[in-house]
């Protein structure tokens, strides 16, 4: 198993009250495995991915990634497991706006542990993924010149650099077209089929035939979904 | 226009420092007795380059034209060579070392024109650089 | 190969560090120029400061003389003189030097003769000239450097550091050429603007300068002296020695006044000494100021990056590295602050160093390149090492911000 939740929880209390944004999840995942989970706005998606990459601390429950307990983890080893082993896509776009394509895809390698990758290999495997991704030609704009889909693309090819094992993407799709939606999807499929794990988040329909399996976020509970075809 | 102002008004703080500063604080020896030391036209020349300073400051605030830009700073910068000079080679100041001239006119007027060079010659540097990008 | 990634790190955490300061213009300005304000005063507060310290203390060990006997009311002008060379005198009898030889504790004496005149070589102001008695003189001669040059001939003038000669040598005086015998070593007082010949040299000018039509000296001073010096025993008591001088002259009819040279110091030393504290606590103003606004600003900065900083942790950039992009980012700005204070205050300091001490009225002594480099380095180190400090503690106050908030705040 690549990654595991178990009975994971994370609240907040707000005026006294304690909310309950993930509620008792158990869920795990296989290598190369493509999950799709949907759910509305406000259903604790972001809240379930941030808890798998580590990013949130549960107030209950473990999370499993290759049998490590990444709760137990210090500051360097979840680094190292960011860096290396699972990817994260947030939703806002995160290229640093005052570097160009090229320099934000080589971020994880120069200011992270890097890996066994070495500079030149990292630099052959980028240019492959830039021209297979036709962003080649723009390796030298800035963030702010990318459109939308570039700028997805891009973070889809940045979160591939290290070769992880598990990569996480929230809304990758949002506020995209119909066209470049199915463009971005097509990507993390091809993605999928290189033997990477992704565990996506979306709640456009048209996504989700996408998956090996969907699920259902709803009220912090998570539950396999009808799939849509 | 911003960038034009800030240039112009730059050079205008240079000119007045040089033409005020030789007539105030770094002022030359005083005539005595009908005495005029070279120092003393040392300090109206160096109040005329001042002049001059100021009024390349107001043409680059108003006057558009990469042209012009590079000419008025290469103006600039040989009326900063010409501060230099003057107390120096062209005309000089007293030679006792501790003369008001030789103390403070001499040391002032070569800083303001080095200053001068310097803001000039980087100006001209810049805009080439920024023409090639 | 891992060396090959280590050289490109540096260069890659460098790179990032530098686009981060171009991105923000305004508050790396701000930050630069407060670092170089911190190295400017340093580095000009000490070396002054320094200077003085040396003038003042060379004042003290080379004045020569215990004790001066001058006209009444030449007191203050005494001091001037030794401390600017700006001369104005009257004149005293000089059976005044037999008299001050005989009293008690008094181990030697000499006169000198006071005179100022234009000279064409030194432009508008007058130059302090000082007839001395080659074979009773120990104020003067100490200061030259060669032996051969002790016996000044007549005819001859010995000049102060600061003065200037002309090319062959010589000096000139109401049309007539005084060929220049030696040059003093710095005093850092105003002997240092004087020009030293015998009596009879300096009744040659006077003359001189008489058939030009310049009569500097009435009939009834004619073979006065305007001081006489006095080098006490050692041990002795000065103020029994001034005070028996004084009845003594009185009793000849002659209105003095007695300077301890000591004394004059003490006030230039106190002087100094009130200075120098103010300096002081200017810097220590400086430093606090830079040191408040480096880190505000910093701590703004950052605060404005914090999505910047989430999304580097996302990619697995542990808290160590980020410290060290802000670190490196904070020693490039306190570098180039530091060099800029640095070049600006040297280039000022010693551009304007006569200025200075003239403006000031406390001798300065131009320090060696050893103290220059040592008070360098000190400013510099000292400057750098605050800058990083407040980047540092700017980046930790961050370092407790939850990544997820930060990014959910753009949401």
């Amino acid at each position: 198993m690549l990654i595991k939740a178990k009975n994971l929880v994370k609240s907040y209390k707000s005026e006294g009250v304690s909310h309950r944004i993930v509620d008792q999840v158990n869920f795990s995942m296989k290598h190369g495995e493509f999950i799709i989970v949907k759910g509305v706005s406000g259903s604790g998606k972001t809240t379930l991915l941030n808890l798998l990459a580590g990013i949130l601390t549960p107030t209950d429950g473990e999370v499993y990634f290759e049998g490590s307990d990444i709760t137990k983890m210090n500051d360097r080893q979840l680094s190292q497991m960011r860096n290396q082993r699972v990817s994260y896509i947030p939703q806002n776009d995160t290229l640093l706006k005052t570097l160009t394509l090229w320099d934000n895809l080589h971020l994880p390698f120069f200011l992270g542990k890097g890996g066994e990758i070495t500079g030149d290999q990292l630099d052959e495997k980028l240019t492959e993924l830039l021209k297979e991704f036709g962003l080649w030609d723009r390796r030298n704009a800035y963030p702010s010149e990318l459109s939308g889909g570039e700028m997805r693309r891009a973070l889809i090819i940045r979160a591939m650099a290290l070769d992880p094992e598990l990569i996480l993407a929230d809304e990758p799709t949002a506020s995209l077209d119909p066209d470049t939606t199915l463009s971005v999807m097509e990507k993390f499929r091809t993605v999928s089929n290189r033997g990477i794990a992704v565990l996506l988040v979306s709640h456009q329909p048209q996504t989700y035939s996408y998956g090996d399996r969907l699920y259902e976020m709803k009220d912090g509970k998570l539950r396999p979904a009808k799939e849509h075809r | 226009m911003k960038k034009r102002l800030l240039h112009g008004l730059i050079y205008i703080i240079l000119g007045l420092i040089v033409s005020i500063g030789v007539l105030t604080v770094f002022h030359a020896c005083p005539v005595m007795k009908d005495m005029i030391m070279k120092c003393y036209w040392t300090q109206r020349v160096s109040v005329a380059v001042g002049i001059g300073i100021v009024i390349l400051g107001v043409l680059a605030v108003f006057v558009k034209g990469k042209g012009f830009a590079d000419g008025l700073d290469v103006a600039a910068v040989l009326f900063g060579v010409l501060l230099i000079l003057l107390p120096t080679v062209l005309i000089g100041v007293c030679g006792a070392k501790h003369m008001h001239c030789h103390a403070a006119t001499r040391p002032a007027l070569m800083i303001a024109g080095a200053l001068t060079i310097l803001y000039g010659g980087c100006s001209i540097l810049w805009r080439r650089r920024n023409k090639e990008a | 190969m891992e060396k090959k990634k280590q050289r490109s790190v540096g260069r890659y955490i460098a790179g990032y560090a530098f686009v981060s300061i171009r991105q923000k213009p305004f508050q790396s300005g701000i930050l630069g120029l407060f670092a170089a304000l911190m190295a400017f005063t340093l580095f000009t507060g000490t070396l002054l400061g320094s200077g003085m310290r040396s003038g003042i203390g060379r004042m003290k060990e080379r004045l020569g003389a215990d004790l001066m006997i001058v006209p009444e009311g030449q007191r203050a002008k005494t001091e001037k003189l030794l401390l600017t060379g700006n001369p104005e005198f009257s004149y005293l009898s000089s059976d005044l030097e037999g008299v001050a030889r005989e009293v008690k504790g008094v181990s030697r004496t000499t006169s000198q003769f006071y005179f100022s005149s234009v000279s064409a070589d030194c432009c508008s102001t007058r130059v302090q000239l000082i007839a001395f008695d080659p074979k009773t003189d120990f104020a003067i001669l100490p200061w030259i450097n060669r032996e051969e040059i002790k016996k000044t001939k007549n005819g001859q003038v010995l000049i102060g550091a600061d003065v200037i000669a002309q090319k062959n040598h010589a000096i000139k005086f109401y049309g007539q050429e005084h060929p220049v015998a030696g040059k003093l070593s710095p005093t850092a007082t105003g002997l240092d603007q004087s020009v030293f010949m015998t009596r009879k040299t300096m009744n040659q000018i006077l003359k001189d300068a008489k058939n030009k039509g310049f009569k500097f000296l009435s009939p009834k001073d004619e073979g006065k002296v305007s001081a006489i010096l006095i080098k006490a025993e050692e041990g002795a008591d000065l103020q029994k020695i001034e005070t028996t001088i004084a009845k003594r002259a009185t009793k000849m009819g002659e209105a003095v006044d007695i300077v301890q040279t000591q004394k004059v110091i003490g006030t230039v030393a106190s002087q100094f000494s009130v200075f120098d504290k103010g300096l002081r606590i200017w810097e220590i103003a400086i430093v606090i100021l830079s040191a408040v606004v480096l880190l505000l600003v910093f701590s703004f900065s950052f605060r404005e990056r914090k999505k910047e900083f989430a999304i580097l942790r996302i990619v697995g950039i542990t808290t160590q590295r980020i410290r060290a992009l802000t670190r490196v980012q904070g020693l490039m700005i306190s570098l180039a602050g530091t060099l800029a204070g640095l070049v600006s205050g040297g280039v000022i300091v010693f551009a304007f160093w006569t200025w200075i001490s003239d403006s000031f009225q406390v001798p300065m002594i131009t320090p060696s390149i050893l103290k220059v480099l040592q008070v360098t380095l000190s400013a510099a180190f000292f400057t750098v090492v605050l800058g990083l400090i407040a980047a540092d503690i700017a980046t930790r106050a961050l370092g407790n911000a939850e990544t997820y908030f930060t990014l959910r705040e753009g949401e």
